[in-house]
């Protein structure tokens, strides 16, 4: 058979039978996604609910102060008109059936359609964020495992004070340090996502360069507590899969060094850690809003943070946390099925 | 066996406490052992302590009540013992007049007159609190015989940092105490039906806990937070900012205390206990709460620093805590300007108390894990 | 000639609460095609004996300078404790030594075919390609009585049951064409009609491919039907050999009788089952003198609390480690 068994699944997959159980286990997931989401659009739909003062009132009072004179009469049209008037539930669906195909309807405030509000910086943000995330695990995996492997008190103690450093210092904090820095020994502050040109430009080739070129240090803050996070799971993992029978037993038929190393333990340990990820990510959206605000950055974060703290626009807000969870629930069902495609134990339960 | 030597029978003695020692007793014995742990352990008694007594400990009142006029955005103080004049055993401070004006280009100037020395007391009396809310007192451990001493400078109102630091430690012990609690509370309810039942209602509970779990928390409590009515008062508003905090922190405790319990409830020692005729109540009393209880606690002294810094994160964007009460946060609100990044870097000293005070949490928090853990030590 | 010695051999392992000793000064050799029983109770060091001589204990384990253990090959002799380097480690891992395990499920990588665990072990210790090694792998799975040898060799470790785990793990370690296998515990982990498959496949394949064999167990029943000598061992330290039926029926030394009688009796239902009184000690406090003499009910006197007892022959290649056969003598 093949020597990383990544190939074998394939070949076993080959068969039509397994095609289509497997076909049915994805589609399990998916639907199981999906109820998640459904789930979570209602926590979420109904916190937008309590909230003291519905979007009517909100626009209205909004208007008020702008000098318009507003009568009861003109927010009890203003909610016929945006649908407040029907019952709780029947809002909730339609909220959801919108949600799923990516209208969200307007922002309260601001009067626009919040898809085309959100567009681009919902997906700036999500590929900074995955992008720490890829930083991460780029940086875990390899320290990890070796560290977990060596047995130098020097280098496991430095690692242990890194990897809780990191945990002890938020990234706003991380964000705030690097600030005060750039200002005193620059004299600039790294913020922003774009140079002034291309803030308002349509994409293209030299927009996205520009992007990257300010992207690095988001994405190096964002990373900087996943890094330390990542480095934990990794080691304990690891540590844990090193300590069992299986890699003595290895040991024992003259298997050593990197072989024993990333054939045996390290292969072991990838299963969990792909079951992670998407609490990772989780991990990276909770800095996000923050390190955006220090960093001034115009993505979705920040957008968040202005709908919220600015405006209490409820519909804006809805809809980011909506986009958030459901970049989360994706995630964890492609780690589901990647789990199934690289772990034997999953697979054979899936394929009986 | 009759001819057993004095250190025989102590040795018996140590091998009998050891084999009949506690629970309790076991985890510390091998906490002990942790010299990291150790040290973090000190670190958070002498800040949780500097937090109780932060009334006391601090020279003046944290709030506006407490300022020093006639010293913003001041940078640190440090007491000297010896300047040109000489040496004394009282430590002193110069007397420092600031100026700002056109000359000045409306920067503060400062001038140090080195032949004024102000002098350092101890167990002054100065201004009134209430220490743990409800002592009335007004007595402080340090203060001067005339004017102000800041030992971390001053912020832009004139209020005394280090004061403010020392409160704002004991604001986030409370946080962190009462929404630990509160998540706690809900996950040991919550959990504890889906551990106990089962069946559908474990997998329905266990959805809806997972659905919770994957929204992401600190934009969830932006969210909320950000519709607390502004005109609440301050005390108000930090109950409901705990509440919230513990309310949106419970998914990850209640998965924990299910899983706990389902496996223990399975344990072979639960079916030896029940197979002697002990009563259900006996059962969960002796057997499966002591089962769990340190892993429980450990959990929670983990998930602390957690609490700790989301109220952090939301008292620095506006949407937390708010003045008067002191938090980390709060204080951290205008840091981000460039006149502070440039100019007040004592800005910065609180920062260096809640690293600190995570890092202690975390580092204990992990230490007791290992030494609740029977097999850690076979692991390492 | 014989195929393995081992000599003064003493090891402890560094902890935080200090140097563990946990063998001490045990020699014994092994001829080829001879099957030794290892004896002892959890603790007494046994496994450390057996992995010593694959040099595969942790990395805290102290070999003492005067320890020596000699491997001899057609090729010539090895000195196994002086190999530092894993490329050399290669002839006493797998190659010329192979050890099975307690538990066949845990000593098998979970996530790799059982197949691709045995080919690679053929491609480090021969020239086989990886067709050859293929074959020959589905052909010792096949010998050991694995029913459809093919599709189990694709298969994985949590697909096939305790017994046939088992039995892939002895084709595994016979793959190599050995000289000496290590079996630790190998039936414990089994129900008992399944210990006595393997026990009889064990026998046969001795037999067929002529290697020595060292058997760890505690039950010295299976090593009165398997072994042609036996060793016990005590806290670290090798108290009784001999050829297994002699120390069987005479057994010299207080603590291999304690064993012997502990044996339940079938052909006397009513006796009672006789354990051996006391503890084992913790191998943090090893008692001075003979380590046994907490729990010996036949102490001579102070001698045994304070020397340590020397070999004595007690019968033909029979010796033991006790005071009451060398009263008078010191060690």
């Amino acid at each position: 058979m093949t020597e990383w068994g990544v190939r074998a699944p394939f070949q076993l997959l080959a068969g039509n039978k397994d095609m289509l159980q497997f076909a049915r286990f994805a589609a399990t997931r998916a639907v199981m996604a999906v109820v998640t989401l459904v789930l979570v659009s209602l926590i979420v739909f109904t916190l937008m609910e309590l909230v003291p003062g519905d979007c009517a009132e909100r626009y209205l009072a909004y208007k008020n102060t702008q000098g318009s004179a507003i009568t009861l009469a003109d927010i009890e049209a203003e909610r016929a008109r945006l649908g407040l008037d029907r019952p709780f539930l029947t809002r909730w669906a339609s909220w959801l059936s919108g949600a799923f195909r990516g209208d969200f309807g307007e922002s309260c405030i601001l009067r626009v359609n919040i898809a085309q509000l959100l567009g681009d910086k919902f997906w700036i943000s999500l590929w900074i964020c995955l992008g720490s995330l890829t930083l991460a695990y780029m940086i875990a995996l390899p320290v990890g495992i070796i560290s977990a492997a060596s047995k130098n008190a020097f280098l496991n103690n430095s690692l242990r004070l890194i990897s809780y450093l990191g945990l002890a210092m938020p990234n706003f904090l991380l964000a705030l340090m690097v600030m005060l820095f750039s200002t005193i020994y620059f004299g600039e502050t790294l913020t922003g996502l774009f140079s002034p040109e291309y803030r308002e430009a349509p994409w293209s080739w030299a927009k996205f360069v520009d992007l990257l070129k300010h992207a690095w240090l988001p994405i190096f803050i964002l990373g900087w507590s996943a890094t330390a996070f990542a480095l934990q799971t990794v080691r304990a993992l690891m540590s844990d899969e090193i300590g069992k029978l299986y890699v003595t037993a290895a040991a024992a038929r003259g298997i050593y060094g990197r072989r024993l190393l990333w054939r045996y333990p390290a292969r072991h340990a990838l299963g969990p850690i792909v079951n992670s990820l998407g609490f990772d990510l989780n991990r990276i959206f909770n800095e996000l809003p923050i390190v955006a605000l220090i960093l001034t950055l115009t993505e979705a974060g920040s957008l968040l943070l202005e709908a919220l703290a600015r405006s209490n626009d409820q519909q804006l807000a809805g809809a980011i946390i909506f986009l958030l969870t459901a970049a989360i629930v994706t995630l964890n069902f492609a780690t589901d099925i990647l789990l199934a495609v690289i772990d034997p134990r999953v697979r054979k339960s899936i394929l009986r | 066996m009759s001819a057993k030597t004095s250190t025989k029978i102590d040795d018996q003695k140590a091998k009998e406490a050891y084999f009949t020692a506690s629970q309790r007793q076991l985890i510390w014995a091998r906490f002990k052992k942790q010299r990291a742990a150790m040290i973090a352990a000190t670190v958070l008694v002498v800040l949780i302590l500097s937090g109780l007594f932060a009334p006391f400990l601090s020279p003046y009142d944290p709030t506006v009540a407490g300022r020093d006029k006639d010293y913003l955005n001041g940078a640190p103080q440090i007491p000297k013992f010896c300047d040109k004049n000489g040496c004394s055993i009282r430590p002193f401070l110069h007397t420092v007049t600031r100026e700002r004006s056109l000359a000045t280009n409306f920067r503060w100037v400062e001038k140090i007159n080195e032949d004024e020395r102000r002098y350092m007391q101890f167990f002054v009396s100065g201004d009134s609190y209430k220490l743990f809310g409800f002592i009335p007192g007004n007595i402080h451990l340090f203060g001067m015989d005339q004017g102000y001493v800041h030992l971390f400078g001053t912020d832009s109102a004139g209020k005394d940092i280090f004061s403010r630091t020392l409160h704002a430690v004991w604001t986030s012990l409370q946080v962190g105490t009462l929404g630990v609690v509160i998540s706690f509370v809900l996950a040991l309810i919550i959990g504890g039906v889906a551990g106990y039942y089962g069946g559908a209602i474990d997998s329905v509970i266990q959805m809806i806990t997972d659905a919770v779990r994957t929204v992401p928390s600190i934009p969830l409590f932006m969210a909320i937070a950000a519709f607390i009515p502004p005109e609440w008062s301050a005390e108000t508003r930090f109950f409901v900012i705990t509440l919230i905090l513990g309310l949106v922190g419970w998914p990850t405790l209640a998965r924990r205390v299910r899983t706990h319990l389902l496996t223990e409830r399975n344990q072979e020692y639960v079916l030896a206990a029940q197979l002697c005729g002990a009563p259900a109540g006996h059962v969960i009393r002796r057997h499966l709460l002591p089962s769990f209880t340190s892993y429980i606690i450990v959990d929670l002294v983990i998930s602390f620093p957690y609490v700790v810094l989301s109220e952090t994160a939301l008292s620095f964007i506006g949407l937390g805590l708010k003045d008067p009460v002191n938090s980390l946060g709060v204080m951290l609100q205008n840091v981000t300007k460039a006149d502070v990044l440039l100019n007040y870097h004592w800005y910065f000293i609180p920062v260096l108390f809640f690293i600190a005070l995570v890092m202690a949490f975390v580092f204990v928090g992990d230490g007791l894990r290992d030494a609740a853990d029977p097999y850690s030590e076979t692991r390492k | 000639m014989s195929l393995i010695d081992v000599e003064n051999l003493t090891l402890q392992f560094k902890t935080d609460e200090g140097l563990i000793t946990a063998v001490d000064n045990v020699s014994f050799s092994l001829a080829p095609g001879e099957v030794m029983g290892l004896v002892g109770e959890s603790g007494s060091g046994k496994s450390v004996t057996a992995k010593s001589l694959m040099k595969l204990n942790p990395g805290n384990a102290v070999y003492a300078p005067e320890s020596r253990i000699t491997l001899h090959l057609d090729s010539g002799p090895v000195d196994v404790l002086a190999l530092q380097r894993p490329r050399d480690m290669e002839v006493v891992r797998g190659g010329a030594i192979s050890m099975i395990f307690q538990e066949p499920m845990a000593s098998f990588a979970p996530a790799m075919t059982i197949g691709s665990q045995m080919v690679e072990q053929l491609l480090i210790h021969t020239d086989m390609s990886k067709k050859q090694a293929r074959e020959l792998s589905i052909e010792m799975l096949d010998r050991v009585g694995i029913s459809d040898a093919p599709t189990r060799f694709g298969q994985y470790a949590f697909e096939m049951s305790g017994g046939m785990r088992q039995r892939a793990m002895i084709a595994m370690a016979l793959s190599t064409k050995p000289k000496l296998l290590i079996a630790d515990e190998p039936t414990t982990a089994l129900d008992v009609t399944i210990q006595a498959q393997v026990i009889d496949l064990m026998k046969d394949l001795v037999d067929e491919f002529g290697m020595g064999i060292i058997f760890i167990t505690h039950d010295l029943g299976v090593v009165a039907q398997t072994a042609d000598k036996v060793a016990v061992m005590y806290l670290g330290k090798m108290i009784e050999q001999g050829p297994v039926r002699e120390v069987i029926r005479n057994p010299y030394h207080p603590y291999t009788q304690g064993l012997i009688d502990a044996l339940p009796q079938l052909d006397d239902l009513d006796k009672p089952l006789m354990p051996v009184p006391g503890d084992i000690p913790s191998p943090l406090e090893r008692p001075e003198g003979c380590v046994f003499h907490t729990r010996c009910s036949k102490i001579v006197g102070d001698v045994c609390r304070t020397i340590v007892p020397g070999w004595s022959d007690t019968g033909e290649n029979h010796r033991t480690a006790c005071h009451l056969c060398d009263q008078g003598q010191t060690a």
